[in-house]
């Protein structure tokens, strides 16, 4: 019976759980699902984590090329990440090229690393004006249950995490760059967790934490918080259209300062 | 004595009507910055994208000079979802509302002088909407002081930039986004910066309905 309902009338399904003040899956409205992280499996990648966050699962590779620094910042080097959602991830998804939903992701985790400034662009700079790295970062959807922002930051963090750069020295007598097999850790400044939640306007409630596909196609409106260890805000995006008080607006920076802490344990257990 | 500019709106100017092939459109500046926004629709839609209960609303944004890029992708996103919001699409299924967006100038709040480019658009097009929204970019500077509608030399000195978008009827935020590191107490600070400042913006489209519809335009 309630299979039927779910099919032909997901909205007003999804509604009748809040209302209740539940989810579908069980959650309270507030309840974040259980975020597991894995670092350092993928071998042929410089750096690479694996995030579970319910069903949604995502995959984080980096890459690391050498390249010539640009002459206008030889110090720095590159950040390029990409997020691709294949067509295996979920039944809507078709495959060609990518959509705007993931050039926004990707253009989201830009401004996540940006804005954080979790890594100093001089440390990818081994030998100023001659040698930089580029660091491709590549983020895979495997699986589609909603709130791909929240998973994605995460394995980003953790891969950024378990990558080491190879130390790089240069030799000037015969002008070449060598890449030696020693390495070098990347330190980052700091760590980010992203807490997303939907904004919904049904009786007193404002927001859910984490909504799965299901939910986050009902509801327009969504809010992602990323928050740095301290709590201070490195990025905020909210967009749909759904009207947010400043009371709604609190109480998200409330729940995902609190919900952030489960995230940062996690990332921590992995070095 | 210097004036204190830092909580103050750029002077804005529109001319609405100007591209005279589109349904509605206007050029709108704020201080330097300048945009062109032209809106076709309700009309024809592409198959893959007709929606049988309502009208699809496109976003196209051009930027001054190069081709597009994924930046360019994430602005259509972010004023699609607005558009959306505010557009009564119900009432025109099986048609599209194509919004289109030339950046003629950037002189720093490019994304919220084409949210007010637009809705100043959709007013002229006569496009069904369910509120107004305004939009208003703010940027904390080094040692904490907030300065609104920055201009490019304040925006590049800034440690964090934020846009909010309100809406008409209930001055609450449709839309945000902010970015560069600021403690929460600072965002609170934005927005009620933001939200006393919008009331400007609403009295400024006021005016240019009002010039549209006066007898003396004519």
């Amino acid at each position: 019976m309630s299979l039927e309902f779910r099919t032909l009338q997901p909205a007003q399904y999804v509604r009748k759980h809040i209302e209740a003040g539940f989810r579908p899956d069980g959650r309270k409205l507030s309840e974040r699902r259980p975020v597991s992280i894995s670092s350092g499996h993928i071998k042929s990648a410089d750096g690479s984590a694996i995030v579970r966050q319910g069903n949604t699962t995502v995959v984080c590779g980096i890459k690391l090329e050498l390249s010539k620094p640009a002459t206008e910042a030889p110090n720095t080097g590159f950040i390029v990440p990409n997020v691709t959602l294949p067509a295996m991830c979920h039944p809507s998804v078709k495959s060609g090229p990518p959509s705007a939903d993931a050039q926004s992701l990707s253009t989201f985790i830009k401004e996540v690393i940006e804005s954080s400034q979790l890594i100093d662009p001089a440390d990818l700079c081994p030998i100023p004006s001659k040698a930089a790295w580029v660091l491709f970062i590549d983020v895979i959807c495997l699986d589609h249950d909603g709130n791909i922002k929240d998973a994605a930051v995460a394995a980003v963090v953790a891969s950024l995490r378990s990558l080491k750069l190879p130390r790089v020295e240069y030799d000037s007598d015969m002008e070449k760059i060598c890449v030696t097999s020693d390495f070098v850790e990347l330190s980052l400044r700091d760590l980010v967790v992203s807490s997303s939640f939907a904004v919904l306007d049904v009786g007193s409630v404002n927001l859910i934490a984490d909504p799965t596909w299901e939910e986050e196609e009902r509801v327009d409106s969504t809010i992602t918080l990323v928050l740095f260890e301290s709590g201070d805000i490195c990025l905020t995006a909210h967009s749909g259209g759904l009207p947010i008080s400043q009371q709604t607006l609190q109480s998200a920076m409330k729940l995902a300062t609190t919900q952030s802490k489960e995230v940062l344990k996690a990332l921590k257990l992995l070095k | 004595m210097e004036e204190d500019k830092s909580s103050e709106l750029r002077p804005m100017f529109c001319e609405l009507g100007c591209i005279t092939r589109a349904d509605g459109s206007c050029i709108y500046s704020g201080g330097d910055t300048t945009v062109a926004c032209a809106i076709y629709g309700p009309g024809e839609v592409k198959q893959n994208r007709e929606m049988i209960d309502r009208s699809s609303v496109e976003v196209l944004y051009r930027s001054r000079v190069g081709l597009s890029s994924i930046e360019d992708r994430k602005r259509e996103l972010f004023l699609e979802k607005t558009c959306q919001a505010a557009i009564l699409s119900a009432l025109h299924p099986r048609t599209s509302i194509s919004i289109n967006i030339q950046e003629m100038q950037d002189s720093g709040g490019l994304v919220s002088a084409c949210l007010n480019a637009t809705c100043l658009s959709l007013l002229d097009s006569c496009v069904p909407l369910k509120f107004l929204f305004a939009a208003v970019t703010c940027v904390v500077q080094s040692d904490g002081s907030v300065i609104l509608d920055p201009d490019t030399k304040q925006r590049s000195k800034s440690k964090a930039t934020l846009v909010f978008v309100f809406e008409s009827r209930t001055k609450e935020a449709i839309s945000t986004h902010a970015e560069g590191a600021v403690s929460q107490e600072k965002l609170q600070q934005c927005f009620i910066v933001a939200k006393t400042a919008v009331e400007k913006i609403f009295q400024f489209y006021r005016v240019v309905i009002g010039r549209k519809f006066s007898k003396d335009a004519l």
